[in-house]
């Protein structure tokens, strides 16, 4: 009894959905529904084209996606120098941030190929296409090796530096899946900033 | 006015709807919320609810008009404001 009960309360919101012509999406399970046309039989009304400026929203584009490249890489240069100087003096919080690292540049991948944007990583440690960031990769990795105390302060360096970027992307970009994304990148590297500056106040 | 149109790659609905606005010459921008986690998640929590297509309408006022499903008459109305 009350199975066929249930059965008729998921029946009729079904049918209440297609008739609104809403389809329910699940990431793991699209079920489709029935097609139905019944909510769209509304006589044609012509609407003006809305005014675009064509070159704005190009020129939007290519900043979004100069800046998506940036950001992977900046990501990957943060697990880089993490990796060495893990290597160098096996301090936990060096292990377990370059893990998370991996993490962010999955969510900024994410991004890259919702829009069809070539990853620009190079599959090896300490190599970047972004000739700043590569020269900055140097700068840190010398200063990083030259003692402990050096190393926390280049991860500090190296997140207060992540939070900055991603403060002035989010301050430009108006796609809500990027900002989603962004937002939990910063609430990441600001815990990391938090794990370094205790390894400092510690030392 | 911006409008923005959440969709699935199999959804039937909203492959009406974006051709219904293509053949209005309606510039729109799309997510694919079943590739990309992130526009899922801002879907959700614009809308409060997980059922596309799901647009939103940004009017130069910085008002925004918000319908779920492809239903003609209610953007249509939205459209001529």
């Amino acid at each position: 009894m009350e199975k066929k009960f249930a059965i008729a309360i998921i029946t009729v919101l079904s049918l209440a959905l297609i008739g609104l012509g809403i389809y329910t999406f699940n990431n793991s399970d699209n079920d489709e529904m029935m097609n139905d046309d019944s909510a769209m039989i509304v006589e044609d009304v012509s609407i003006p084209p809305t005014q675009q400026d064509d070159t704005a929203v190009k020129s939007n584009f290519d900043s979004q996606e100069r800046q998506l490249l940036y950001l992977i890489e900046e990501e990957k240069l943060a697990h880089d120098v993490y990796t060495v100087l893990y290597e160098k003096y096996g301090a936990r919080v060096f292990g377990s941030i370059l893990n998370s690292e991996s993490t962010h540049q999955g969510k900024v991948l994410t991004l890259l190929e919702a829009r069809n944007i070539k990853d620009p990583r190079i599959d090896q440690i300490g190599k970047f296409q972004n000739t700043d960031l590569q020269q900055l990769y140097d700068e840190l990795i010398a200063k990083g090796l030259t003692g402990e105390m050096d190393a926390y302060q280049v991860g500090v360096a190296i997140e207060e530096r992540d939070i900055k970027d991603i403060s002035n992307q989010l301050a430009t970009t108006t796609e809500p899946d990027i900002i989603y994304a962004l937002e939990s990148l910063r609430s990441g590297s600001e815990n990391h900033l938090r794990a370094f500056n205790r390894q400092i106040s510690r030392y | 006015m911006k409008i923005t149109v959440y969709s699935t790659t199999t959804c039937p609905y909203c492959i009406k709807l974006k051709h219904w606005l293509e053949e209005k010459n309606i510039e729109f921008t799309e997510y694919m919320v079943d590739r990309n986690p992130y526009a899922a998640q801002a879907m959700i929590s614009i809308s409060g609810q997980r059922g596309v297509p799901f647009s939103t309408i940004e009017h130069e006022d910085g008002s925004m008009d918000k319908i779920i499903g492809f239903d003609r008459g209610q953007f249509e109305a939205v459209l001529a404001k």
